[in-house]
């Protein structure tokens, strides 16, 4: 299990690279646009108009039949009085007395009657203007001599009942039809009463309606709040997986389409975990068994390097035998940096490399990097001799020299090792360029240039670097928090950058 | 596109919900309307009896279509002209078309029984021209009518009246069936 903490490792450090996953912004703007709100506006506008077409339709209702109830007692009344009150045969020029008992027994609060003599001459009766409420009609007062009408008319923004009729089925002479002829009767009523009533219907209606749109808001926030909720959970639950907490579930309710959804996506991050931990745990074993052949390797090597010495020493008088030993030699020592290399990159992988942290003069390091080396004629430095960062002492010389050595190696003189404070992503740091004036990085090596066994010059498998350097250089880098990135170089040649923050955490 | 369908058919829906209830509010005008056929005459009431005049001066008893609810019209008919049909018969009325009788309707409680008061009204001009309004055919018309009516067995007069070249003055008289004063004229059965 030893290789098991540095896979998950790796995961925090891609995040903080900035590769952080889309969505989070996206989420929080769907919020109020998204399928809450049209879910929302769906559910109110149902219940708004269910509510509003119930109360339409019992407004309608009530209405037809308040006034219906209203319209018939007043024609009722109308009705019966004149028929109980006419005669089949009216005496001889008592109209006139007959009216005015119509008139008295009909009458009532919000209720005008106006009992008028029939006329002979084809034209209605018509009661003098101001004894009615409303202006009777030429039309109405024509029907109404042969059927009992009625009218609504507003009049002064006042509703009124219009009721005219005439009595039938009783005896008159041709001679002198005018003398024995009950009068017609109109009646006029109010209706302001049934207005009120309705206009405090309406009121109650419009509380009613308005409180019933308010329930419906809040179900509908609960109901989309209990839908999108599991939504939200999954989409949060998706997120951590894909940032690797791949041992993410979420908790599955009730039994409905999205506790199915939980559920498969419960299995599938299942499935996911399992495969990826047997992915971890081959490599690490993979890795474990490098490091220990390269453990293995070093004690053998480190016995033959010693006894390869004392054979070169022997074997230099004979010329064949001269150049057989130092092929030997030079091999073995070849073969113990490679080997030195894998346990250096075997302590990366495990996660066992630490950080040893020093104030450290930038301009003194490199310089002496470039001594130790033997380098200081061939490379030229720049930069400001009084920066000072925290940073290991010993990992940046192997970043230093992996860069120069590199560039000696495949590039050609001069070559420049540049560096300036620069900051990245508001974080303090320095730059150190390394550049030559080489042929340059080939474009399909630069993607890969950092990979292990990578070498560039492919075709020749008997290079003297280890094909681990620039990996070693790049890890010391990610280790400080740092980067090192391979470019060209904008006068030809290649050109390597590091940088490095100036603060370092203690514990790192 | 399905949201714009979406959006189109609540609009639609909103547009009925409102349509539904705004053009409805209140009591609305109407035209006319039928509301059934006219009422039958159905008012009860006895056929009373008019006492008019024909040519021989004689009284003449007349049916005459009751009023409901006025079991004294008959004495209001008295001023009232006859009908086509009476005046073809001969027939007339000595009771002035211009006076109006009002039978007290319900009897007055000092009344005695059997005593109907009948308030005269007279015009103005009635009055200043002081013509003879009461001529004795007329007072028999009244007590023969009034004697017609069930109950009634005294009519008193209350109002200006006038008698024979007195001028106009203030009588209350009495109509009695059997020998009163005015009673010169008999009924005729």
């Amino acid at each position: 299990m030893r290789g098991v903490p540095a896979a998950i490792r790796r995961w925090p450090s891609r995040r903080r690279a900035g590769a952080r996953p889309p969505g989070g912004d996206r989420y929080r703007r769907r919020w109020f646009s998204g399928l809450r709100l049209r879910l929302t506006a769906a559910f109110t506008a149902v219940a708004l108009l269910a509510s509003v077409m119930a109360s339409g339709i019992s407004y309608i209702l009530l209405r037809r039949a308040m006034l219906q109830r209203a319209q018939d007692t007043v024609l009722n009344e109308v009705r019966q009085t004149l028929s109980r009150m006419s005669p089949p045969e009216l005496p001889p020029d008592s109209a006139g007395t007959l009216s005015a008992e119509l008139e008295v027994a009909l009458r009532e609060p919000g209720r005008k009657v106006a009992a008028v003599p029939m006329l002979f001459d084809g034209r209605g009766a018509l009661p003098a203007p101001g004894t009615l409420d409303v202006r009777v009609s030429r039309a109405f007062a024509m029907q109404a001599r042969r059927q009992m009408v009625f009218q609504r008319i507003t009049r002064g923004g006042k509703p009124f009942l219009l009721v005219g009729t005439h009595v039938t089925q009783y005896v008159t002479t041709t001679e002198e039809p005018e003398r024995t002829t009950p009068p017609m009767v109109f009646v006029s009523a109010s209706l302001s009463q049934e207005a009120a009533d309705l206009r405090s219907f309406t009121g109650a209606i419009v509380i009613a309606d308005s409180l019933a749109l308010a329930a419906a808001l809040a179900l509908a926030l609960l109901a989309t709040r209990g839908v999108l909720r599991p939504v939200r959970r999954l989409g949060a639950a998706a997120r951590a997986l894909g940032d690797g907490e791949l041992n993410t579930r979420v908790t599955v309710r009730g039994r409905d389409e999205l506790a199915d959804l939980a559920r498969t996506f419960n299995g599938t991050a299942e499935a996911l975990e399992r495969t990826v931990n047997e992915l971890r745990a081959m490599e690490a074993a993979s890795r474990r068994f490098v490091a220990d052949v390269s453990h293995e390797l070093r004690t053998p090597l480190t016995s033959m390097i010693a006894v390869t010495d004392v054979l070169a020493e022997e074997a230099a008088a004979s010329e064949a035998g001269g150049t057989a030993a130092r092929l030997v030699v030079a091999e073995t020592r070849r073969l113990t940096l490679l080997v030195e290399h894998l346990i250096e990159i075997s302590r990366f992988d495990a996660g066992a490399a630490a950080l040893v942290l020093d104030d450290v003069v930038v301009a003194a390091a490199v310089e002496a990097t470039l001594l130790a080396r033997g380098w200081s004629d061939a490379v030229t430095v720049d930069g400001p001799r009084d920066l000072v960062v925290r940073l290991d002492p010993r990992r940046f010389d192997v970043i230093v020299a992996n860069l120069v050595g590199n560039a000696l190696k495949h590039g050609r003189p001069p070559v420049r090792a540049v560096f300036a404070p620069t900051a990245r992503e508001d974080a303090p740091g320095f730059a150190l360029t390394v550049t030559d004036r080489g042929p340059g990085m080939p474009a399909d090596l630069r993607a890969v240039v950092f990979d292990r066994f990578v070498k560039a010059e492919a075709a020749r498998t008997r290079s003297e670097g280890s094909g681990l350097g620039l990996s070693i250089a790049k890890e010391n880098a990610v280790l400080h928090g740092g980067a090192l990135e391979a470019g060209d170089a904008p006068g030809g040649g290649a050109e390597f950058t590091l940088w490095l923050p100036i603060e370092q955490e203690e514990s790192g | 596109m399905t949201a714009r369908w979406a959006r189109t058919a609540l609009a639609i829906a909103g547009a009925i919900a409102v349509g539904s209830v705004v053009p409805g509010c209140g009591v609305r005008p109407t035209g006319i309307v039928a509301a059934g056929a006219l009422p039958a005459a159905d008012g009860r009431a006895e056929a009373v009896t008019v006492y008019l005049v024909d040519r021989d001066g004689r009284l003449v008893p007349v049916l005459r279509p009751g009023l409901p609810g006025h079991p004294y019209s008959a004495l209001a008919q008295l001023s009232v002209p006859p009908t086509m049909e009476e005046r073809r018969r001969g027939l007339t009325t000595k009771v002035r078309p211009t006076l109006r009788l009002e039978p007290q309707e319900p009897p007055k409680a000092d009344d005695s029984p059997g005593v109907l008061t009948v308030q005269v009204h007279l015009t103005r001009r009635d009055v200043e021209l002081g013509r003879v309004l009461w001529s004795s055919v007329a007072k028999a018309q009244v007590a023969c009518t009034a004697a017609a009516i069930p109950g009634v067995r005294r009519v008193r007069l209350a109002g200006l009246l006038s008698g024979p070249g007195t001028g106009v003055v203030l009588v209350t008289g009495v109509l009695t069936l059997d020998g009163g004063r005015w009673a010169d004229l008999k009924c005729e059965r």
